[in-house]
């Protein structure tokens, strides 16, 4: 009898002891990022993470920086095998392949409780939502515009009061601003617009400026080989022959940028490049800020943004991570950290002395809020974007093709992916209510 | 229990954690990568049996094409000149000179940097307008070319870059060198025999065995080259460096087509054996054995 009953008890308390442990047990939300510093890791491990789990008792965050060269494929393989995260926050490019394979979980019914939807901007909501729905919450956004170096143009003999912001004029100022020794040695570029790398980042960012679209909003065809588009593209192939042909050398690259060192006249350059200037640039060098255009007045918005991924065992507290990250304190402290632009609204006038000390990026916010418009979405960038547009354009580049040639090969393999890709029911989710 | 049973289960005990290892990090995933190879699988969910049109896809991708070609080129040019370099680097090294052994440590010591920290000084060395290598041409008042920019010369660069490491072949060819007779040389200027002659008829001869092993050695270690490419040019420029290794990573981790770069590998499996067999099957012709009698 005692036995039976020391056994009883000894249960019980295993029992007991068991269900104890799983309330006490704590939650652990894992949070991997792919954007950030030393700095930046030292903001998220003792400001922003203490602040969430300050609030939320039980609950502790872990967090992984990913470098960018291993990040899609980190996710890829965590996703295949299981064990994604909770929260990603993740780069422009990658929300398409985020949804389309079925990373992402939807956040409307969040938003619509949250209320604080309109306090960011619109454009930056376009490019998280596919399909009418919207699957990242915006964090930080960079943009393009063409920084150049007055003090050149005066040395040039050449009017440094000029904004170099139509196509014709940018062409004809870096023709007159190349230079090069009698060896053929590149001493100053005129223009660096992305020739030598990113050289689609660089046609697609003068695409847009020509009214010209990259893919149908359905995503069931290619839209790039256009008029605007083929125009485009020689536009780009001619300055690229003219200023950085293949068989001279370029610049040569050090530790100080060459825009910052004054090797480069004009450059596409992002609000990050502006600290390059501050940092390397010599005081007496004096720079403006153009935004380019044809047909249109737009710059391309690159919206980078969190989300809850379809694994997560806690999709409620994760999203109570997210709204403490994008809480107006926080992203305004995270954006000026990173040197990026906050997605949220400003007023009638910005009101932060961080901006406001540095014209060249209130440009930037004035225009992302003016005239932004989102980067495309491309389902599979790595193959359409990433291969087939590169290897098309380059080929033009370097006159293999023409660039007639090179968009029409380009728009043919897009659309026979594209039309693969939706025999495959990767679209289907844009049919979903 | 027998003594000779008890030692084999010791036997197998001894070895199994080396065969458990094998077993799960190679042979496993080297089957499984054959299994894929017939699934459409692209990462992170989709998974479907397609037999064999990954590899009838294969031979109408116009860039496994170039990608082969590119491989073959920088094998036709660099397993050779590799050759050639370590020999007549180790014939020079095998002189009984003062310090030489300090030279030999030089000459090694490119073969045992990490390829990520050559390719990095490399790009430097190559850079048109401030690299050394046109810096040195430009003395012998020659232009030097682009190199990694323009699509003709990258492949040549890359082989240059190769020649530079020729250290680890040399070192066996060196090894080799030492293995033949004095005897054979004092026999030949007893003869009247010259260097040329001594270098043709004896130590060439007797240093195929070497050529043969490093010969294999060199083909595949050539048809996997990557990290070069990878870190220094990417592919391109106009895919003129896009390698095979170099494209089944592209596909495997970069548009994560997993079936297909399965495929890919086992396809380079099979050229890379075929050329072996062809080695071995030719080197009768070629090959001399010190004992043996032709």
């Amino acid at each position: 009898m005692r036995r039976f009953y020391f056994s009883v008890l000894l249960i019980s308390l295993i029992v007991l002891l068991l269900t104890f442990n799983n309330v006490v047990e704590a939650v652990t939300l894992k949070f991997w990022t792919g954007h950030g510093s030393p700095e930046m890791d030292k903001w998220f491990d003792e400001v922003l993470i203490p602040q969430f789990e300050k609030s939320h008792s039980g609950v502790k965050v872990e967090r992984l920086r990913i470098p960018w060269g291993e990040f899609n494929e980190k996710i890829m393989t965590a996703f295949a095998a299981g064990t994604a995260p909770d929260i990603i926050f993740s780069g422009t490019e990658q929300i398409a392949d985020e949804v389309f394979k079925g990373l992402a979980r939807p956040l409307d019914e969040y938003i619509k409780k949250w209320g604080q939807y309109r306090d960011f901007n619109p454009m930056a909501w376009k490019h998280e939502s596919i399909g009418g729905r919207i699957y990242r919450v915006p964090v930080h956004m960079s943009s393009r515009a063409l920084m150049y170096n007055k003090t050149i143009f005066k040395e040039a003999g050449l009017n440094p009061n000029i904004v170099p912001e139509k196509w014709e004029q940018i062409a004809e100022l870096a023709k007159k601003l190349n230079l090069r020794d009698d060896k053929g040695n590149l001493i100053r570029l005129g223009a660096d617009l992305w020739f030598n790398h990113a050289f689609c980042q660089g046609f697609l960012y003068f695409l847009y400026q020509n009214k010209g679209k990259v893919i149908a909003d359905d995503f069931s065809k290619s839209l790039f080989n256009s008029k605007e588009g083929i125009e485009t593209l020689k536009y780009f192939v001619e300055l690229f022959d003219t200023l950085t042909p293949p068989n001279l050398p370029g610049l040569p690259t050090g530790p100080i940028p060459n825009f910052a060192a004054g090797k480069i006249a004009m450059a596409i350059n992002t609000p990050q490049g502006i600290f390059d200037l501050e940092k390397y640039a010599p005081k007496e060098f004096e720079f403006g800020i153009a935004f380019p255009y044809r047909k249109a007045r737009v710059i391309q918005l690159y919206v980078n943004g969190i989300f809850i991924t379809t694994q997560s065992k806690y999709p409620d507290l994760a999203w109570e991570f997210i709204k403490t990250f994008v809480s107006p304190d926080n992203l305004k402290a995270y954006n000026n950290m990173y040197r990026t632009i906050n997605p949220r609204k400003y007023g009638k006038e910005i009101d932060d002395p961080f901006i406001t000390q540095r014209p060249l990026l209130q440009a930037f916010y004035i225009q992302a809020q003016k005239i932004g418009v989102p980067y495309p979405i491309i389902p599979n960038y790595g193959t359409l974007q990433n291969r087939i547009l590169h290897d098309n354009i380059e080929a033009a580049l370097y006159k293999k093709i023409t660039p007639e040639q090179a968009l029409e090969d380009a728009a043919k393999k897009w659309d026979d992916t594209l039309k693969e890709l939706a025999k495959e029911g990767v679209f289907n989710i844009l049919k979903a209510k | 229990m027998k003594e000779i049973q008890r030692e084999e289960i010791y036997g197998y005990l001894f070895v199994s954690p080396w065969l458990i290892g094998y077993i799960l990090f190679i042979a496993f995933p080297v089957v499984y990568s054959l299994v894929i190879s017939l699934y459409k699988y692209t990462l992170p969910f989709t998974i479907k049996f397609t037999g064999f049109s990954n590899y009838k896809e294969i031979f109408y991708d116009p860039l496994f094409r170039t990608a082969l070609y590119n491989t073959a080129y920088y094998t036709i040019l660099a397993v050779p000149l590799g050759i050639i370099a370590s020999i007549i680097i180790a014939l020079i090294l095998n002189m009984k000179l003062k310090g030489i052994s300090y030279f030999r440590t030089i000459y090694y010591m490119p073969a045992v940097i990490s390829g990520v920290a050559v390719s990095l000084l490399w790009l430097v060395l190559l850079d048109p307008s401030s690299g050394l290598i046109n810096y040195l041409l430009s003395l012998l008042h020659i232009r030097g070319p682009v190199w990694l920019q323009d699509p003709k010369w990258a492949k040549p660069a890359l082989i240059i870059m190769s020649l530079w490491q020729s250290g680890g072949n040399m070192i066996i060819y060196l090894a080799g060198l030492q293995q033949i007779p004095e005897q054979l040389y004092e026999a030949a200027t007893i003869d009247g025999a010259n260097s040329w002659y001594k270098f043709w008829r004896i130590t060439l001869p007797l240093l195929t065995p070497t050529i043969f092993l490093s010969l294999v050695l060199s083909i595949i270690g050539s048809f996997q080259i990557f990290t070069q490419a990878y870190i220094m040019t990417g592919g391109g420029p106009l895919n003129s460096t896009l390698f095979y290794v170099l494209y089944l990573y592209q596909k495997g981790f970069q548009s994560f087509e997993m079936g297909y770069a399965s495929a890919l590998a086992w396809i380079l499996f099979v050229v890379v054996l075929v050329l072996t067999i062809i080695v071995f099957k030719t080197s009768w012709r070629w090959v001399y054995y010190e004992a043996e009698v032709k």
